[in-house]
């Protein structure tokens, strides 16, 4: 119950904010129309999503391989391959490589993995100066948040809002305009780019063929931090793996499409290996950061699917549940459908167990999902893992019900009983029940039961015993 | 940094190969206490094919990249220098980059050529070398190959160009020969699987552009906020 209480508290939190709600409401019917015509102008949308999901399927079958030769190509190309088991040793890592290039000031472009592993805080309490280079980001690091959506960090937020955050961080005002802020942004973004010493992005897919790196942004940001600062660092998770540039063309082809409706994002980067000693600007030295922390476990386990995911938000968007409640009701990096399964599984099920609950298991995610993860049952295998976890009256409450099931004059008794108990409100319909049955008929009205049952009036009318 | 290094290097703690072999051993570990068949997927561009070669890519292609917000404009060779001309007084660049490279259509030789019909209509014109922030108003370049699909201009570090041209100038022209175009992007990731990869390959559809603030799309965060393509038809004299 304590589990359980934990996001209908922040779900209750979020839904006094009604106007964030309607931002995030309003974002996600957006986001969902243009999906659906995205895959539609598509020539044969399911067929591609088959595909994309047996590519997935594969590449996890087989990542071992596909690891090695990922790292065996990228070294060849030059760059640095590091692997980290954790996050707190993928942040060491990163610190290592900061210290040995004597880098002070990062730019970042945006990683879901990097705030999974709280990069920017174990950053900043070693001194370094750390600036978020996404609009979206920018603007959520600013105001002291996490981003509310895996696509769209500031999904709640309105203009006037990022004006007031904006005005703080750039110390100075800034009109309520989208473009006039983006401009402010975008001018003191240039400044910062040009002083940094270290980029560090995420990756949305890494070649295995070719030891490359996939980066897909809209802003130029994924661009400039890779251009400009002399160090590259790229924090990727081991599941990003694709085995060769034609399997990445099939999840290119899905992921923009599924996120915001385009066919791809405005610029789709692929590195290999550090600036060649010929080329005019770009990065010196590549770092690339293998991220397990909990991956290779999910990968040995029953829901090994849920690593199949191409971080694309569709399942997000498509949500009910999320779209009442917003992002910040998870209380995780990842959030929605896919961050139900992904925060308890990562955190090797020692938190976040109320999210797998949050659901209807209505299904909307698992139609969205480019690579056909199989959402609800994903969730239902959860439930069941984590069962044993539960606090005992819940298993109470079962056992109780199991026995009724199993013992009919126990069940006759109990209707007698719940006919007593369940007061009517006078209409024929029982609103509030007493004691353990009051949270339970806070939100459902039952009929009251009748003062026969329908075995008895059978028995009665028919003669029988 | 040389290539001798091969995964070891100044800012590993401890030879990183133990690592990677302790993570593939437990991967090996985990994938054999639940083992799923998943074979090879069989023939991807059957299946994900959108454009064949059989459509007017030149068609296709300007209506993607302009669904995508550049603005796309045909004109012959010999029409160029003033096409060119033009979109930059439009968009109010005085100095401007102009640079081609080996395998594009605007090889050095046309770039050259190009730059000096520029200067004779009065702007000042650089060399890609002299980029600095916000001192180059517009950026005229080559491409490596667009893509029909997609509206895409591929742009690499393949002729030696900086990474930077394409991204800080407010203004991108970008100058394609219509045989450059290719169907897909199936052909295009063919394409690159034939050779070693340049280090920067960037596909780049449409200007710069965000929605974060309120869904509100808006264009020039960080890269170009404009983007015209000069779409250079043959024709038969050169």
């Amino acid at each position: 119950m304590k589990d359980e209480a934990t996001i209908r508290t922040r779900a209750a939190e979020a839904l006094r904010r009604p106007a964030a709600l309607e931002a995030v409401r309003a974002a996600a019917a957006r986001k969902v129309a243009q999906r659906h015509a995205a895959m539609q102008a598509l020539r044969d949308p399911q067929a591609l999503r088959r595909t994309a999901a047996a590519i997935r399927a594969h590449t996890l079958a087989h990542l071992p391989g596909y690891l090695e030769r990922f790292a065996a190509q990228a070294a060849a190309r030059g760059a640095h391959v590091h692997v980290a088991r954790s996050g707190a040793e993928a942040c060491r890592i990163v610190l290592r490589i900061a210290r040995a290039h004597g880098c002070r000031r990062v730019v970042k472009a945006k990683s879901m993995t990097s705030e999974e592993v709280g990069l920017n805080a174990a950053l900043r309490s070693a001194g370094l100066e750390v600036v978020e280079t996404d609009l979206g980001e920018f603007v959520a690091d600013a105001a002291g948040e996490p981003p509310a959506h895996i696509v769209t960090p500031i999904i709640h937020r309105t203009r006037h809002e990022v004006a007031a955050v904006l005005a703080r961080a750039l110390g100075a005002p800034v009109p309520v305009d989208p473009a006039a802020q983006t401009a402010r942004v975008r001018a003191h973004l240039r400044r910062v780019f040009a002083a940094a010493d270290m980029g560090i992005t995420g990756a949305n897919f890494a070649v295995a063929a070719t030891g490359s790196l996939c980066l897909c942004t809209n802003e130029g940001n994924g661009r400039m931090v890779t251009t400009l600062p002399r160090v590259h660092v790229a924090l990727v998770g081991i599941e990003k793996l694709v085995p060769d540039l034609p399997a990445l063309a099939v999840l290119l082809k899905l992921l923009a499409r599924s996120a915001t409706g385009q066919p791809l994002t405005v610029y789709t980067t692929l590195l290999t290996g550090p600036a060649a000693p010929s080329d005019p600007d770009g990065p010196r030295a590549l770092h690339i950061v293998l991220l397990d922390n909990g991956r290779s476990r999910i990968l040995g386990g029953p829901l090994r699917d849920v690593l199949r995911c191409i971080r694309c938000g569709a399942c997000l968007n498509a949500c009910p549940v999320y779209r009442h409640v917003g992002g910040h009701a998870y209380g995780s990096v990842y959030s929605g459908p896919i961050g139900s399964l992904l925060t308890p599984l990562l955190a090797g099920l020692r938190r976040g167990l109320d999210l797998p609950r949050a659901s209807s298991l209505c299904g909307a995610c698992a139609a969205a999902c480019p690579v056909q993860i199989d959402i609800p049952e994903l969730l239902v295998a959860l439930r069941r893992q984590t069962i044993r976890r539960q606090p005992g009256r819940r298993h109470l409450m079962m056992w109780s019900w199991a026995l009724l099931m199993r013992c009919a004059w126990l069940y006759r008794a109990a209707q007698r009983l719940l006919r007593g108990v369940l007061r009517d409100a006078g209409d024929g319909w029982a609103r509030r029940g007493p004691g353990p049955l009051r949270a339970w008929t806070e939100w459902r009205d039952l009929p009251r039961p009748p003062a026969e049952s329908f075995q008895r009036r059978w028995a009665r009318e028919n003669g029988d015993a | 940094m040389r290539e001798a290094h091969r995964g070891s290097g100044p800012a590993s703690g401890g030879p990183p190969h133990d690592a990677l072999r302790a993570l593939l051993a437990d991967l090996h570990r985990a994938l054999r206490a639940r083992p799923e068949p998943a074979g090879t997927p069989a023939d991807l561009r059957a299946v994900a094919r959108q454009v064949g070669p059989e459509a007017d890519l030149a068609a296709r292609f300007a209506a993607q990249a302009a669904e995508a917000g550049a603005t796309v404009h045909r004109c012959t060779a010999g029409r160029l220098d003033a096409q060119v001309a033009a979109l930059l007084a439009a968009a109010g660049a005085r100095r401007v980059i102009v640079a081609g490279a080996a395998g594009q259509w605007l090889d050095p030789s046309r770039a050259a050529t190009l730059a000096a019909a520029l200067r004779t209509a009065g702007l000042e014109v650089r060399h890609a070398g002299e980029l600095r922030f916000g001192e180059a108003d517009a950026a005229v370049t080559g491409v490596d190959a667009a893509v029909a699909e997609t509206g895409s201009l591929v742009l690499s570090t393949a002729g030696g160009l900086p990474r930077g041209l394409t991204l800080l100038p407010a203004v991108h022209v970008a100058v394609v020969g219509c045989a450059q175009i290719v169907p897909d992007l199936c052909d295009l990731m063919d394409r690159l699987a034939q050779r070693e990869l340049p280090s920067c390959v960037v596909l780049a559809t449409g200007p710069s552009k965000t929605a974060d603030i309120e869904g509100v799309l808006v264009t020039g965060v960080h890269g170009p906020g404009r983007v015209a393509v000069v779409l250079v038809e043959a024709d038969g004299a050169d």
